[in-house]
Parts: structure tokens; sequence; C-alpha cells
């Protein structure tokens, strides 16, 4: 109980920041609608077919989501780690988790801002809509952001302090997110193509597996990015 | 005359283990050492003198030897960070960190070897020097973790990088099945690798001496290269104590 009066107090002051902030919402935001601009360029220049644009958008969608969101992320302690508040709130006894429970909850509503914002933009550009399969759709997009979230966080966490946090953070995340990139594009094209989620398919289940296992090693290790 | 037993025992009884062990460890580094030459040299010896042309891919196939070894090697190293990681975070003994340095350098050395061998292989026999299937994007993956632990530890924040080292080998490592599974799944990336060992497809006799020797002479290196690393390490921490 006192560690859920912890989290939420933790929470306001967390989305308090970053609304006042918004470095990483606004980066997201312009980074997400800069590639799909550049994308739909390059694409529109290449001269495909409908149905080979159709085949691209579901991989495309989540490389401009996988690649600007680690690049958005990367100021995520930023403020934290200038003003040492991670230490002054371990010190008045904050346990790490709940700690890594409330940043990853802001980075979660940062990023969906960021996926509606390239899905929208993309999909308008390529002609490819995701209208008719938005409940799949977002059940599926939820999955990919919690576990995103729960890796970015804790990466971002031993990325803070270094000298350059910004590439370093990028660089590091991605070889670790392919299981989660592969499990997106693989639901994202069944979803446009057959318009179903089956709950037997074994990407489903690798997706919502590698997010509790991401969530729990993030709570898990937390302690130890943060900690002396 | 009392003093003077007192000496003799002094001189005459036997060092402590730890003592006889630190004294005999030149020696066992120095045998550690030539063994694994010896085995290098043997391997050498059968993939070049000994082992037959294979009757389709012929002297490209040779490389085989070292590739497998290599790739076996390199799970090897990725258990060593796992394992260093681990009891760092465990114990926060800076012992177990140059384990898991020594771990993670050794892995992205033989990563790129395998890699590297592979193209060589592939580029007479598949006609490309890369391909999007399962066992090549996972190595290539597995390269990009190790490649990742050593950019942290180049680029990351001084006075915490052995935790936060420790912290990125655990998911690293954990990562690693994960993509190997993962991989597998995909529907559009047929399996192209060759699966000799599954399919017993090494016919000669020689073929299999020269594959388990190859193994076990990399996985000796590996082991070797990782205790050495672990030694500069230690030492590197003992200078920067010093200072």
């Amino acid at each position: 109980m006192i560690a859920l009066r912890q989290f939420s107090r933790i929470l306001k002051y967390m989305l308090l920041l970053e609304f006042r902030v918004r470095d990483a919402l606004t980066l997201l935001l312009s980074l997400s609608i800069m590639f799909a601009v550049i994308a739909g360029f390059g694409i529109t220049s290449a001269s495909l077919e409908p149905r080979v644009r159709e085949r691209l958008f579901p991989a495309l969608l989540w490389l401009c989501f996988m690649v600007n969101a680690a690049v958005a992320l990367g100021r995520s302690f930023e403020y934290e780690s200038e003003h040492k508040v991670l230490d002054g709130l371990l010190l008045a006894g904050v346990p790490p988790a709940v700690l890594f429970f409330a940043k990853a909850t802001v980075n979660i509503l940062v990023l969906c801002a960021g996926q509606v914002a390239g899905v929208t933009v993309l999909g308008m550009l390529l002609g490819a809509s995701l209208v008719p399969h938005f409940g799949l759709f977002s059940a599926v997009s939820l999955l990919v952001i919690v576990g995103y979230s729960a890796l970015a966080t804790i990466v971002a966490a031993l990325t803070a302090g270094a000298r350059l946090r910004n590439v370093l953070l990028p660089l590091i995340l991605l070889p670790l997110l392919f299981p989660l990139f592969f499990c997106a594009i693989e639901l994202t094209t069944l979803i446009l193509e057959q318009g179903i989620l089956p709950l037997s398919s074994q990407w489903l289940s690798l997706l919502a597996g590698l997010t509790v296992v991401y969530v729990a090693l993030g709570a898990t290790l937390f302690e130890f990015a943060v900690g002396d | 005359m009392e003093s003077l037993s007192t000496a003799e025992k002094g001189t005459s009884a036997s060092p402590p283990a730890p003592d006889r062990l630190a004294r005999s460890l030149p020696q066992l580094e120095a045998l550690a050492i030539l063994l694994v030459a010896a085995l290098i040299f043997y391997l050498l010896y059968l993939v070049f003198m000994a082992v037959p042309n294979e009757r389709v891919m012929g002297a490209v196939q040779r490389i085989f030897y070292f590739h497998v070894g290599s790739a076996i090697a390199c799970y090897c190293s990725i258990g060593a960070v796992l394992i260093g990681s681990l009891a760092y975070l465990g114990t926060r003994r800076r012992v177990f960190d140059c384990i898991s340095e020594a771990g993670a350098e050794v892995g992205l050395l033989l990563s790129t070897m395998v890699m590297l061998s592979g193209m060589i292989w592939a580029r007479p026999i598949w006609n490309t020097w890369f391909h999007w299937e399962p066992r090549l994007v996972s190595f290539l993956l597995l390269w990009m973790i190790f490649l990742a632990l050593a950019l942290l530890r180049r680029f990351g924040e001084p006075e915490k990088i052995p935790q936060h080292c420790a912290v990125l080998g655990v998911l690293g490592a954990i990562t690693v099945p994960i993509v190997v599974f993962s991989i597998r799944l995909l529907p559009q990336i047929a399996q192209l690798h060759p699966q000799v060992i599954e399919n017993r497809g090494l016919r000669d006799p020689l073929f299999v001496e020269a594959w388990a020797v190859g193994t076990i002479a990399m996985v000796c290196l590996q082991f070797l290269l990782v205790y050495m690393r672990t030694r500069i390490g230690m030492v590197q921490v003992r200078l920067m104590e010093l200072r």
C-alpha cells in the first residue's frame, strides 16, 4: 500500500516534469513525422505497386517507431541525472522498483503519443489504414510499447551519466529489441492481411512472454542501474 | 638449539595450499598455453594436410572446422559474461567484473571470426556474402550485443562501469536465446545454413576428427584467452587502486 502511494506520487511528479520539459515527446513526435515523410517520399519515388507498399507498411512503421523512440528516450533521465533526483529519492527510502515503474509508465505514455503520430502520418502517406483493425492493432501496440518501455527505461538509466548518452542509448538498445521488432512486424502483417489476431499465435505468445520478462528484469535490475 | 630447531621447522614446513598454488601458477599457465598451441597446430595439420577435399564444396569447406569451433566458443563467452555479471551483482568483487569483461571481449573477437569465416564460405557456395537466414541473423545480433557491451565499457559513466556492464551483460545474455528462438519462428526466412551435425553429414572419420579437434581447440583457446584477459583486468584494477 505504501509502495502504491509512493508510486502514484512519483508518477505525478514525473508526469509533471515531462509535461513541463516535453523533451522526449517533442523529439519523438518530430522524428516520427520526419521519418514518415522521408519513408513516404522514398517509397513513392520507387513507384512500388500498392500491394508491395502494403507489405512494407508494418516493417516501416515499426522501424520508424523503434529508432525514433530510442533517440527520443535518450533524454529520458536528463533532468534527473543533472539534479541528482534519483539519488535523493533513493536516499529517502523509495524502492528502486517503484522508481522504475513510475519512469516506465511515463515512457509508455510518451511512446503511445509517438506511435499515434507515426501510424497516422505514415498511414496517410502510404495509403495504408489501420482504422478497421483499431482494436487489434492497439492491443499489439500496447504490448510492444510496454516491453519497449521497460527495456528502454533500464538502458536509459545505464547510459544517463555517459558522455555520449544520446548516441549510446540507440546503439545499446536496438540489438536487444530485435525479438520485439520481429513480433511487432509479424503480428501487424497478420492483422493487416487477415484482419485477425489468433490467441494461439506463437508470435502473440512470444510478445506477451517478452513483455513480462522485460518488465520483471527491469524491476529487478533497475536497483543496480541507478544505485552505487 | 631450540631456536635452530624452530628455524629448521620454519624452512622445512611446506607452505599453505594457496601459496603453493600461487607459486606453481606460472608453470600451470605455461602448460596451458603449450597445450592449446599443440591443439591448434594439430588442427592446422588435420585441416590442411590430412582431411580430404569435400566432394561438392571443395577446399573452401575446410573453413568449417574453424567456423563451428569458434561459434561454440562464442556461446561459452556469452556464458562467461552471464556468470561474471550475475556474480558481480551478487558479491561486488572486481574479479567477476573482469571475467565478464574478458568474456565480452573474447566473444566479440570470436563472433567476428565466425561472421568473417561464414562470409568467406558463403561467397563461393551461396554466391553472396550474407543471407537473411536464421542462424546468420542470430549470430549477427550476438555480435551486436558483444559490441554494445564493448561500447558501454568504453563510453559509459566511469564510476559505475562495472555495475552498468553487469546489468547489460545479464540483459544481453538473456536476449541471445530469445533471439535464436524468435528468428526460427520467421516463416519467410528459409533455412539455408547447412545442418551438418544435426543431419550426421560428416561421413569420413577424418572429417569427424578434425571437427572434434577444432571444437576442443577453439573452446580451450577461448577459456585461455578469458583467463589471461581476466588476469590483465585484475592487474589494471590493482594499478588503479595504487594510484
